[in-house]
């Protein structure tokens, strides 16, 4: 399939950085431009990587909220086996939806600990 | 702050049509206006350059009009209150001019101040262009100056008029108003900064005192005329709080290149000319939380700036960065190993 994702994305980046270097553009235009260059960028940089690491968040997510635990009565919840990365974000927002009401309720101690430790480790792993 | 570039002549020509008929509408505004044009480069300021000329008279001017969208949402109204405040304080502050509070005469809620001489470099205390002394000197002043935003007498010149005085709780104040931001701008849940508020709140400080803070002291917000301080600008978050609170906002981590000189004048530097010029001692601990406070405010912008980019209301893609959101939880992690 030709050109790829990553060809095509590759392209854009290209032919933006071509327009951003044009010496008769605005610095408007060129702010403009630069600004789109930077998410094609980002886009290029992790759209591959984006499923794999939603999967592995929701799995450690549920997990941290107990819903594989089967007295949890939260089953329901538990992720989804699925490639859909629409699907994996929806769920990914439920899963952190959970956790922050969770955070909400919890004292000072070690629970709470450990959400600050799987949400740091998170920001590291986030490839998006 | 200064610095130009080329508007399409429609928009210059929109702008200068609604100035006209809003000064027209001013008593004490008659001129007209000479060279008018936009500051900044790009689009992401709504900051317009221009000259009200009379008879025998060139006064410059800038008039600041609300950005559709952007990092911080604030009030056209009090920052106009609070420069008409300063006036009459020693503080370098631009005079305010004119209001149009809600934006009828000028499309978006704007103000007109008078326009100070001096240039704007963000990261002077890092430009090469500057001998290390002459750095160093700008270093001192702009703790100084800071010291001087937190003597400022603001019962005296009515402040307490617009600002409110949060008393001892102005650190949890401050976290309960950035709290409402983000619950009110994310379009996704944020449990690292959720964590991040539950963790302050228990851990807030007390502060001794209440004085005037500026919320965005750095050398963007400062002109120099030469290595002399020609104004202090951008008072549209200041209120009425903890002087830690500007100090945890210069010596957050985030901002180390802005307020620092690698070898020569680092965050302790800082903090203990600061307590040099006030004449007490920093409480440490509590400034801690304040650094803390400031990354967090700093996700938070994010998080606002992010909603407006995705509603189309300015063309910054801002988001909540990977760096902001490890120094935010760094700050505040607990650790029960």
């Amino acid at each position: 399939m030709r050109p790829t994702i990553d060809e095509q994305l590759d392209g854009a980046i290209r032919l933006l950085r071509l327009a951003e270097d044009i010496p008769e553009t605005t610095p408007a235009v060129t702010e403009l431009v630069r600004n789109a260059r930077r998410l094609v960028e980002r886009t290029a940089g992790s759209w591959s990587m984006a499923l794999p690491f939603l999967q592995a968040d929701n799995a450690r997510t549920a997990a941290l909220l107990g819903y594989h635990d089967p007295d949890s009565g939260d089953l329901e919840e538990a992720t989804p086996g699925t490639a859909d990365l629409a699907a994996a974000v929806a769920h990914n927002e439920k899963l952190r939806a959970a956790l922050t009401h969770r955070i909400r309720g919890l004292p000072d101690g070690p629970d709470r600990a450990t959400i600050g430790t799987h949400l740091r480790a998170r920001v590291d792993a986030d490839p998006t | 702050m200064t610095a130009t570039t080329t508007t399409p002549a429609t928009e210059t020509s929109r702008v200068a049509e609604l100035l006209h008929a809003f000064l027209a509408s001013q008593p004490d505004a008659a001129g007209r206006i000479v060279d008018l044009r936009r500051a900044d480069t790009g689009r992401s300021r709504n900051n317009w350059l221009f000259d009200l000329v009379g008879d025998g008279s060139r006064e410059p001017l800038i008039l600041r009009t609300d950005p559709l969208g952007g990092l911080i949402d604030t009030n056209r109204s009090v920052e106009f209150a609070v420069l008409r405040s300063l006036e009459s304080s020693p503080l370098p502050t631009p005079a305010a001019r004119w209001l149009d509070p809600n934006g009828r005469a000028l499309g978006r809620p704007s103000l007109i101040m008078s326009r100070l001489p001096g240039e704007c470099d963000y990261r002077v205390l890092r430009n090469p262009a500057r001998v290390l002394d002459e750095r160093i000197g700008l270093a001192r002043t702009f703790c100084e100056l800071l010291a001087s935003v937190h003597d400022v007498d603001w019962r005296g010149l009515g402040l307490s008029a617009t600002l409110t005085d949060p008393g001892p709780e102005a650190a949890r104040t401050q976290l309960n108003h950035w709290a409402t931001v983000l619950r009110t701008d994310q379009v996704e849940p944020w449990p690292e900064l959720e964590y991040a508020i539950a963790v302050l709140d228990e851990r807030a400080p007390l502060s001794a005192s209440t004085v005037l803070v500026h919320a965005d002291f750095k050398p963007g917000n400062i002109l120099l005329d030469g290595d002399r301080v020609s104004a202090l600008l951008d008072w549209e978050l200041a209120h009425l709080g903890d002087p830690l609170e500007d100090l945890g906002w210069v010596t957050q981590p985030l901002r180390t290149a802005e307020h620092t000189i690698p070898g020569s004048w680092d965050t302790a530097d800082l903090i203990a000319h600061y307590e040099r010029t006030i004449g007490t001692r920093v409480a440490l601990d509590a400034l801690d939380w304040w650094v803390a406070f400031s990354a967090l405010k700093t996700a938070i912008m994010q998080v606002s700036g992010l909603r407006a980019f995705l509603a189309g209301r300015t063309e910054q893609p801002y988001r909540p960065t990977r760096r902001v959101l490890s120094t935010v939880l760094d700050a505040v992690l607990e650790d029960y190993t």
